[in-house]
């Protein structure tokens, strides 16, 4: 291969390290994540009311700009602070005509945050079925972990060998209901740290959704049927202390789901959201007795939603457009494009390619027409140099700058 | 010749090598140690749970340099002889063509370092399946590929930074390298790298032919 095209090359691949390096060296130095307020639905003033800790005199804003002192908002929020108010005497009998017991609203308070990496993160295949009905208090871990594709096998951790015989009676079980192999996904929460435990949901190959669990060492497995209302794309578990359901469902429409557990059958309920790309967006759920406060960040922003916890009606909701971020800002002038390696909706890593918008080309006509006027060399190469800086910009000042003949021009150097 | 050039790149690199092999048989030997004693201490069940709840990277972490510190080693042995008293000169007056003789002295290098990597992968792999399964295995094997495959470039840039006759232009070199190697040490899932392997690959091709150029630049008598 001639030097020349192997400088080339050089020089092109310098560009796009230069491309991925320098913007993220930029970015480090400038970035500040842009910080949305917390919005938590009133259920005194029936609307969503801006709540900001920093301010110590007026931390609650009412959307409509009315501000309250920090003991007002401990009673205007009583769901999000009756811990506070149970604390200084002040919690009430009842809200809405509901009778308020502290055990009550521990027991309908709940948070459940979503992150889009779940969905795009290579999986491990091995999973931890704990005992939904331990015998003593609390989850225990179990000697084994199961593997769910093909078939479903058990391995135990001590010997590194199948259990043939559990394998064996949770497949029997498995075939019984009509679970078609293999399975494309299972979703569970191998978290120890829970009050209970529900297993596994498992879509099998026919889109089926499977509950899957281990009860008093035999195995519960039993169809959904959620397939009739819904094509699930996702599943994340969720033990709630109320037990009301089992976590939330994603559908490939966009639509969001609790399943509930009723008179010993799945009921998938929709949340009234618009509708959700559970392969970008974020979702976070607060959750109390009378109303779900539900924020959904997407790239453009965050809206938030109150939700009636009875039935996930929509009773307000608020959108905040996305804080600039000064990192951008500074890009938009300096790089026309740049190269990145990793991305906050997926685990895995692949390079993206973005464009920063057209101020930065004027940054790159500049650098070219001080390239062209101050950088020695032939007429041939001024125009080289400065056409490849006008197109690369600075990620291709910094490739020839890197690679030899550019401020020398002498060739014996 | 190129038996010829062979052995006497075997010559320059065989103490280098011996003492790579050592190291490799050193943290083999360290890292089914340090296996046993997680069994131990923590049990197995805990063990493999930390892999599925924290995804924690079982063995000791030097792996993680290790193969690019071997690389580094390997390269040094055979072109720095070259650099000092104008070996290198003598080398390209063999009666073969220049980058011919390049081609077999980079083979030579990276089929050493090829065996010592995928001998060390074996028996790592093959003592550790005795302890997991075949899922965490893989994870393994999926969180250390980068790392061993950052030794390849990793010899390729340090030859074409000793390679490069002026030691102006080996600062910007070994700056690319550096960059570019940063690339397989970004924190990642297991498995996280599949789609990115492409990429690598692209940095290996490049690294294999930027001694080339320094080369190149020699022949032309630039210094």
């Amino acid at each position: 291969m001639k030097k020349t095209t192997i400088h080339v090359l050089l020089l092109l691949f310098i560009t796009g390290i230069a491309a991925w390096a320098l913007p993220a060296l930029s970015r480090e130095a400038t970035h500040l994540p842009g910080r949305y307020p917390f919005i938590y639905y009133s259920s005194l003033l029936k609307e969503l009311c801006i709540i900001d800790y920093g301010d110590e005199e007026t931390p609650l804003t009412t959307l409509s700009g009315q501000k309250y002192t920090e003991a007002e908002c401990d009673s205007l929020l009583p769901l999000l602070n009756f811990r506070q108010l149970m604390s200084d005497g002040k919690l009430p009998d009842t809200i809405d005509g509901i009778e308020i017991t502290p055990p009550l609203l521990r027991s309908k308070s709940m948070i459940f945050r979503y992150n889009p990496i779940a969905m795009r993160s290579p999986r491990l295949g091995l999973h931890i079925l704990y005992e939904s009905m331990p015998r003593r208090v609390g989850i225990e871990m179990p000697g084994d972990l199961f593997r769910l594709e093909k078939r479903i096998e058990f391995i135990h951790c001590e010997t590194n060998r199948i259990d043939h015989e559990k394998s064996a009676r949770f497949q029997h079980a498995l075939d019984r209901r009509g679970y078609r192999f293999p399975a494309r996904w299972s979703s569970g929460n191998p978290n120890p740290r829970k009050a209970y435990d529900e297993g596994y949901f498992s879509l099998d190959h026919a889109g089926h959704l499977f509950h899957i669990k281990m009860v008093n060492g035999r195995p519960y497995v039993r169809d959904t049927r959620v397939h009739e209302h819904l094509d699930p794309l996702a599943f994340s578990m969720l033990e709630v202390s109320d037990k009301r359901f089992y976590g939330f469902l994603f559908g490939k429409a966009g639509d969001v789901y609790i399943l509930e557990a009723r008179d010993g059958r799945y009921h998938p309920v929709p949340l009234d959201l618009p509708p959700f790309d559970a392969l970008r967006d974020q979702l976070v759920i607060m959750g109390n007795l009378l109303y779900w406060n539900v924020s959904v960040t997407t790239p453009a922003g965050r809206s938030y939603y109150a939700l009636r916890t009875s039935t996930l009606e929509r009773v307000a909701e608020h959108h905040v457009t996305r804080p600039p971020d000064p990192s951008e800002r500074l890009a938009a002038w300096i790089f026309p494009f740049h190269l990145t390696f990793v991305s906050p909706d997926s685990a895995y890593l692949y390079p993206r390619l973005h464009i920063n918008g057209p101020y930065a080309w004027l940054t790159n006509i500049l650098l070219a027409a001080l390239v062209a006027i101050f950088v020695p060399g032939t007429r041939r190469q001024r125009v080289f140099h400065s056409s490849y800086i006008l197109i690369m910009g600075i990620a291709g000042f910094f490739a020839l700058l890197a690679l030899p003949y550019f401020i020398t021009n002498n060739p014996r150097k | 010749m190129t038996r010829a050039i062979c052995y006497k790149e075997w010559i320059k690199t065989r103490r280098v090598f011996l003492l790579s092999a050592l190291l490799f048989a050193g943290y083999i030997i360290y890292a089914f140690i340090h296996t046993g004693h997680l069994f131990r201490v923590e049990g197995a069940v805990a063990t493999w749970a930390g892999m599925i709840l924290k995804q924690t990277f079982l063995l000791p972490t030097m792996l993680r340099w290790l193969p690019l510190v071997v690389g580094i080693l390997v390269s040094l042995a055979q072109f720095v002889p070259e650099m000092t008293e104008k070996r290198l000169k003598l080398t390209l007056h063999l009666p073969m063509p220049g980058h011919r003789i390049l081609i077999v002295m980079l083979l030579h290098g990276i089929a050493l370092l090829l065996a010592l990597y995928l001998l060390s992968a074996l028996l790592l792999a093959r003592g550790l399946a005795c302890y997991y399964p075949r899922e965490i295995l893989a994870a393994l094997a999926w969180q250390a590929l980068p790392w061993f495959i950052a030794g390849i470039p990793g010899y390729l840039f340090t030859a074409w930074a000793c390679i490069e006759p002026t030691w102006k232009q080996r600062v910007p070199n070994a700056l690319v390298a550096v960059v570019s190697l940063s690339a397989c040490y970004l924190d990642a899932q297991p498995g996280s790298y599949l789609a990115f392997l492409p990429c690598l690959a692209l940095v290996v091709l490049i690294a294999f032919l930027a001694p080339f150029y320094s080369i190149a630049r020699f022949k032309e008598g630039i210094q």
